[in-house]
């Protein structure tokens, strides 16, 4: 099976992380509305929230900050996914080196590399007020990851220049 | 420096309209037109093969070399 273009794995993992995305958003907006509306039971300091359809519920301590966290983090999971399935979008066109195929790798190495240590330093250390470093693998883990796609970023413009050129090849 | 088609002038002087030629040498009128404004960054040696034997000329004909500043 052939990597880009239609019908291809990239306008599989397309569909994928779009209904994934759809889902994620729809899980995200039930949770923040229901912490913004006390839509959850709360009994000695902890929640429990129940999930519908899916019969099963997230629980956890009763604190502003933890409710924010939680929110915070689905949001970011939404976008993260919302933006990896547009550039799947962009690898399913008959013409893989694009502008907007550029321009989008660009972005998602930026939330990467900028977006996720920012939403680690707000969550952590302002949010949480925590005092220690734990969990600092994800942030590192984003950074490696938005590096890697800057460096594909370079190889895209690089093949879109290519591929102008050859397009004005008479 | 810069490399200018004259293509417009020797199909005045052929009497040939760009429709004719391009239906000759097998390309498309867009294309034709992309090569005659300038917009092309090369030129295959098929395609000025094909231009120069149904214009019956030389490649010098066709493309000319200009420093910048004569060319505005």
């Amino acid at each position: 099976m052939k990597m880009f273009g239609p019908k291809s794995i990239s306008a599989f993992l397309f569909y994928l992380f779009r209904s994934i995305t759809i889902g994620l958003g729809i899980f995200t907006s039930y949770v923040a509305i229901s912490f913004g509306t006390g839509n959850f039971e709360s009994m000695d300091g902890r929640y429990k929230m129940n999930i519908p359809l899916l019969e099963n519920y997230i629980h956890g301590e009763h604190k502003t900050n933890v409710f924010i966290t939680i929110s915070i983090g689905l949001l970011f999971g939404t976008i993260f996914l919302y933006m990896l399935s547009n550039i799947f979008k962009t690898f399913k066109r008959e013409t893989l080196f694009t502008q907007i195929a550029v321009k989008r790798m660009n972005q998602f190495a930026l939330l990467n590399l900028l977006g996720s240590p920012f939403l680690y330093l707000i969550i952590h250390y302002i949010i949480m007020k925590h005092n220690h470093y734990r969990d600092i693998h994800n942030p590192i883990i984003h950074i490696t990851l938005g590096l890697l796609i800057l460096y594909g970023t370079a190889v895209f413009k690089r093949g879109f220049e290519v591929q102008s050129e050859h397009d004005l090849t008479i | 420096m810069g490399i200018v088609v004259n293509l417009d002038v020797v199909l005045a002087k052929r009497k040939m309209k760009s429709k004719e030629l391009a239906e000759a040498i097998g390309i498309t009128e867009a294309n034709l037109s992309i090569l005659k404004s300038g917009k092309a960054k090369a030129i295959r040696f098929s395609t000025l093969e094909a231009i120069c034997k149904e214009l019956e000329c030389q490649p010098g004909d066709i493309l000319e070399f200009r420093l910048k500043e004569s060319l505005t």
